[in-house]
């Protein structure tokens, strides 16, 4: 009545194969069928290409170009004119200056009778594609050959410079600071964990120590502080590392904590035994066993990790205590709108603030289908 | 089974239960018919997932969602009005899911243990406080009143004060068997052993005097020689109060040795029923067969036990014809897999659902065209 | 349970050293001291005594010595309640923050209140009703919550209040209350003003509690007691109540211990920041800008203890409600 039939060994590993294929293809499977988590992943996509490779290209202008309009307010492209007249190439209107006599202050109104018709691929400033190829053409823009034609989609700061190319320049240095901390974050949570998890013994209550008092420190009020310490007189990219480092030194604790609970236990699973038994170093164990176990985890942790780092980042430039002008990132670029005032005056300094928001949300969905994607035992 | 009688407690017609998933449709219970008989046990047997436990919930209305119950669940609540015994009956399918009539019925008329002594107390309430709230919501004493022997017979009724609902919860943990039992009242669920937490899940079952305990496994988690102890106080406690016992397990022995009939289940299907005597001596249906075979024997050395070839089939795919053909020893080609065994007598008090027997092909003419074919 | 207690004061103790330290180096790295500044400034100004009398502070508080003994100095004084002085309106700290301490308790409770009384409610119906319509919402609207900063939102309450509403919402107070003595009228103006910092602080915090309620309770929902609960004729209610939220609830009191505590004094420092609030999180920022190192230094430590505080209630919190604790 039994059946037991002995599967040949290769047999077995093919099925090994199998199975440790179809993980991963089952997580791809269920990821796609997260719709909001497939669009959030599309939209960062289409973040690091304006804002992260080809500002300089998706920009019109350069993120220092300095004009005459100050504080003007943003010109909105138009299909139809005040006339009526439909184009299918989009305008803006002139902006012309204005004397308020109440406030004593030059502020800027559309005039309706000048239109510059946008165009795109258009001759603009020169610049380096990714820092090495030398090219003219921007993504849109208004006539090269006539000088009064400008387009400030999202207006302009106290110099004259376009909101607009400032926010996808600044985007660069925050999505990129976002990604560098995290993976700073990574190397030295998953380093130590790993190690304080497999050894053991005074390496894991040295780290472990250090990790507590870390959690000892509130940790906003702490980065603000060592936000501060970081000295003005800095050049602006030893102060963008630095804030960068600080970002991941304070945070890897959690991460540590974590990777040492997975590594503990799979420390006693039986591969791992088998592994030792045969004589493998614990430079292979950790490296080709024990870190690949945590990975699913840790790819879960990273993702919902870089929107909290992009945020801090923003905040602490925001209150002018981390990174300073003329480094352009989304923190510097919302100081401008720091005061009363000045949201009074110009509040297309808050445009910022959706492109921040739409970027943390989008990675907070993508970090959320990742995870259920990632735990095959989910729903 | 057999036409109602007086000594019929809860009757389960044409029982299915499916649930609709995102990956298709399953039927967890799928025409289940069977007869629960006053102050008798009767054990329901079959491997996990085969929907023992989903018919027990059934009982209590406490099918969880998404599932949907269709068919029969009628109860026979006796109760004496005006001096003379009535038997109402109350169809259970039918009642609210959070009534009050379903209410009273669950934890009063059908109490129930579980497989998982181990979580199903709440960890942050104590063993007495688990006894006094079943007993606060269904015990009632009758109001004495001196002189006055009307209102004994109107039956009124008042709830036991607190005081009272903690003696009787020491004096259960005593019935139970649990040492100390005026010091164990005050025991958190983590204080105590497994064996001792499923003494106190009897104690809660016990205590508010039900018609009907379903044991859902109840004994599956515990040590060999803790199952011994528990099955011992049940057998006990039911000779005492007159109570009936619907006894839900995996294991022959088990059986054997607690109930009076048995339902033996296969995917959500009765496989065969009757009573426990008749069917050890003479199991009709193959998988019945198979599971007596695949006990040991004390004495035997040379036999090979029995196994089941093969894995319970997927719910979502389940077998054309009779669902246990592929791991059936007695398979007919072009029967078995062509037609669907009905339910019927093989046996005097032994039902069957195998080809085997004559009455088990549907009278249909594509059935009995296959049975004349072959 | 005592000798449990003794250890972990103990333990926090020697974490409180280890971070005044550690936050006394941090406040001062940046190079130069505040005081050359101040100096510089009062001599171009000619003011003759109060160069002398910043001098004489930087005697006080061994400002010319190293770091240790200055360290020792501070902290001796700390312990006495003396938490030195804000070289930068030259009052005491404690002075300073003694004026605003009442109001940021207050808000921090505003805060607690409103995101609990939303929060509750929602995750359990979210949990009970799970993947029906109301759930969906609950979970889609707490979903955008939690990755709504509080700072970002703040200002485009301000964009709205300012621009569209014309409306003053900064600060606490009405100009005409700024200084008047208290009074019920003052009381009304602040609830006025309270609500607005209070219900954005609220946002975060009431998102990330949904979720965790929802997704703890969902877990207790699955366990076999609540089933069994049910079995005993209970009611809905009452089973969800009584047995699950009860079990569900632990996570909240650590953070009641660990979030909420400290945050009384620093809640939500950018939100307070943006809507120019007399709390203590706006002069930390302002210390730390200007270097006022003994103010930053003792807000810093200030909030450590308070989470080292918070931590112990919720040991001693959660041993009460949760019996399994107790044993260990």
């Amino acid at each position: 009545m039994t059946d037991a039939v002995a599967i040949p060994m290769e047999e077995k590993k093919k099925d090994a194969v199998k199975i440790s294929q179809s993980y991963w293809s089952l997580v791809w499977w269920k990821f796609k069928r997260n719709r909001l988590a497939v669009v959030a992943a599309f939209i960062l996509a289409g973040y690091y290409i304006t804002c992260l490779i080809f500002p300089e290209f998706f920009a019109p202008y350069s993120k220092g170009l300095e004009s005459d309009y100050i504080e003007a307010r943003p010109t909105y492209p138009h299909f139809v004119d005040a006339a009526g007249s439909f184009s299918l190439r989009p305008f803006v209107y002139g902006l012309d200056e204005e004397i308020d006599v109440a406030t004593r202050s030059r502020k800027f109104v559309v005039n309706e009778s000048v239109k510059y018709p946008l165009y795109f691929f258009v001759e603009g400033e020169p610049y380096k594609l990714l820092g090495l190829i030398p090219a003219k053409t921007h993504f849109f823009g208004t006539d090269p050959a006539n000088p009064d034609a400008k387009v400030f989609l999202l207006g302009t700061d106290r110099l004259g410079r376009d909101q607009f190319s400032r926010i996808l320049f600044g985007g660069r240095i925050s999505l990129f600071i976002g990604l560098f901390s995290v993976a700073v974050f990574l190397f030295v949570g998953v380093t130590l964990g790993a190690a304080s998890g497999y050894y053991g013994g005074a390496t894991d209550i040295v780290v472990m120590r250090i990790t507590e008092l870390l959690s000892a420190f509130p940790q906003e009020p702490l980065f603000l502080a060592l936000g501060a310490a970081v000295p003005v007189s800095w050049p602006s990219t030893r102060v963008f590392f630095m804030v960068t480092i600080l970002l991941a030194l304070i945070q890897w604790g959690g991460l540590a904590r974590q990777v040492r609970g997975l590594v503990l236990s799979g420390r006693e699973e039986q591969y791992v035994l088998a592994a030792r038994s045969f004589g493998a170093s614990d430079r292979r164990i950790i490296f080709n066993h024990l870190i690949p176990a945590t990975m699913s985890h840790v790819i879960v942790i990273a993702t919902l990790k870089i929107p909290g780092m992009i945020l801090l980042e923003t905040a602490l430039s925001f209150l002018g205590l981390g990174l300073v002008p003329p480094t352009v990132s989304w923190g510097t670029l919302l100081q401008n709108a720091n005061t009363v005032r000045s949201i009074s005056a110009a509040p297309w300094y808050l445009f910022v603030t959706p492109f921040i928001l739409f970027a943390i949300l989008a990675y907070n969905l993508l970090g959320d289908g990742l995870r259920d994607a990632m735990d095959p035992y989910s729903k | 089974m057999s036409e109602i009688t007086d000594d019929v407690l809860v009757s389960i017609r044409n029982l299915r239960i499916r649930f609709d998933v995102r990956d298709g449709i399953v039927n967890a219970v799928d025409g289940a018919n069977f007869t629960i008989r006053r102050g008798k046990t009767l054990g329901v047997i079959g491997e996990s997932g085969c929907g023992k436990s989903m018919t027990a919930k059934a009982i209590m209305n406490m099918v969880p969602k998404p599932g949907v119950m269709t068919g029969e669940v009628t109860l026979y609540k006796r109760h004496v009005e005006n001096g003379s015994q009535v038997v109402e009956e109350i169809r259970i399918d039918q009642l609210d899911k959070d009534g009050e009539e379903i209410r009273n019925i669950r934890g009063g008329v059908i109490t129930m243990i579980f497989q998982e002594p181990m979580s199903s107390l709440t960890p942050v309430f104590t063993a007495g406080l688990h006894i006094m709230e079943a007993v606060k919501l269904h015990r009632f004493l009758p109001i004495e009143s001196i002189g006055d022997t009307m209102t004994r017979n109107i039956q009124k009724k008042r709830e036991v004060s607190p005081e009272e609902a903690r003696e009787i919860a020491i004096d259960m943990l005593q019935k139970v068997g649990l040492p100390n039992a005026a010091q164990r009242v005050d025991s958190y669920p983590h204080q105590l052993s497994g064996g001792q937490r499923q003494r106190v899940m009897i104690a809660i079952a016990l205590s508010t005097h039900p018609e009907l305990l379903i044991a859902d496994e109840p004994t599956t988690a515990l040590d060999v020689s803790i199952e011994a102890q528990i099955l011992d106080l049940m057998r006990e406690l039911q000779e005492t109060v007159d109570m009936a016992i619907l006894f839900i397990t995996h294991n022959m022995g088990v059986i054997a040795e607690m109930a009076d009939e048995m339902v033996v289940m296969y995917m959500g299907k009765e496989v065969e029923e009757g009573s426990v005597v008749d069917i050890f001596e003479n199991p009709k249906h193959p998988y019945t067969r198979l599971l007596l075979a695949s006990i040991p024997e004390i004495g035997e050395k040379k036999r090979e036990l029995a196994t089941i070839k093969g894995m319970t089939p997927s719910p979502f795919n389940l077998p054309t014809g009779c669902v246990f053909h592929p791991r059936c020893p007695d398979f007919m080609p072009g029967k078995c897999d062509v037609v669907k065994p009905l339910l019927a007598t093989v046996a005097k008090n032994q039902n069957a659902r195998c080809l085997m027997y004559d009455p088990c092909w549907p009278n249909t003419a594509e059935a009995q065209a296959v049975k004349a074919k072959a | 349970m005592v000798s449990f207690l003794i250890r972990r004061v103990f333990y926090a103790i020697i974490m409180l050293i280890l971070v005044s330290f550690i936050s006394f180096l941090i406040i001062n790295l940046p190079a130069g001291d505040f005081m050359d500044q101040k100096i510089a400034e009062l001599e171009a100004r000619g003011d003759k005594s109060a160069v002398a009398r910043v001098e004489d502070y930087r005697v006080r508080y061994g400002l010319d010595k190293p770091m240790l003994t200055q360290y020792w100095i501070w902290i001796s004084n700390f312990v006495r309640g003396d938490f030195g002085l804000s070289f930068q309106f030259e009052r005491p700290v404690k002075e300073l923050i003694g004026q605003r301490l009442t109001l940021s308790i207050l808000l921090s409770l505003t805060t607690l209140t409103i995101t609990w009384l939303i929060a509750i409610p929602l995750g359990v119906y979210s949990a009970v009703n799970q993947y029906s319509i109301g759930d969906q919402v609950i979970t889609t609207i707490a979903f955008i919550g939690i990755g709504l900063p509080g700072f970002l939102l703040a200002l485009l309450v301000l964009y709205v209040a300012i621009v569209i509403l014309n409306q003053d919402v900064v600060g606490l107070f009405s100009r005409e209350f700024q200084d008047a003595p208290w009074s019920l009228a003052k009381i009304w103006d602040l609830l006025k003003h309270l609500w607005v910092p209070a219900l954005i602080g609220a946002v975060t915090g009431t998102a990330g509690t949904i979720r965790i309620m929802r997704g703890n309770l969902l877990d207790t929902l699955g366990q076999p007691f609540i089933e069994a609960a049910r079995a005993r004729g209970l009611k809905s209610r009452r089973v969800i109540w009584k047995h699950a939220v009860r079990m569900a609830i632990t996570p909240l009191v650590i953070i009641l211990g660990t979030e909420a505590f400290p945050g009384i004094l620093a809640g939500n420092i950018l939100v307070e920041v943006v809507l120019g609030l007399p709390t203590i999180g706006p002069l930390y920022i302002n210390a730390l800008t200007t270097q006022d190192m003994f103010m930053a230094g003792t807000v810093l430590v200030l909030i450590v203890f308070l989470l080292l505080v918070g931590n112990l209630i919720t040991d001693l919190v959660l041993a009460w409600i949760d019996p399994r604790v107790r044993l260990e």
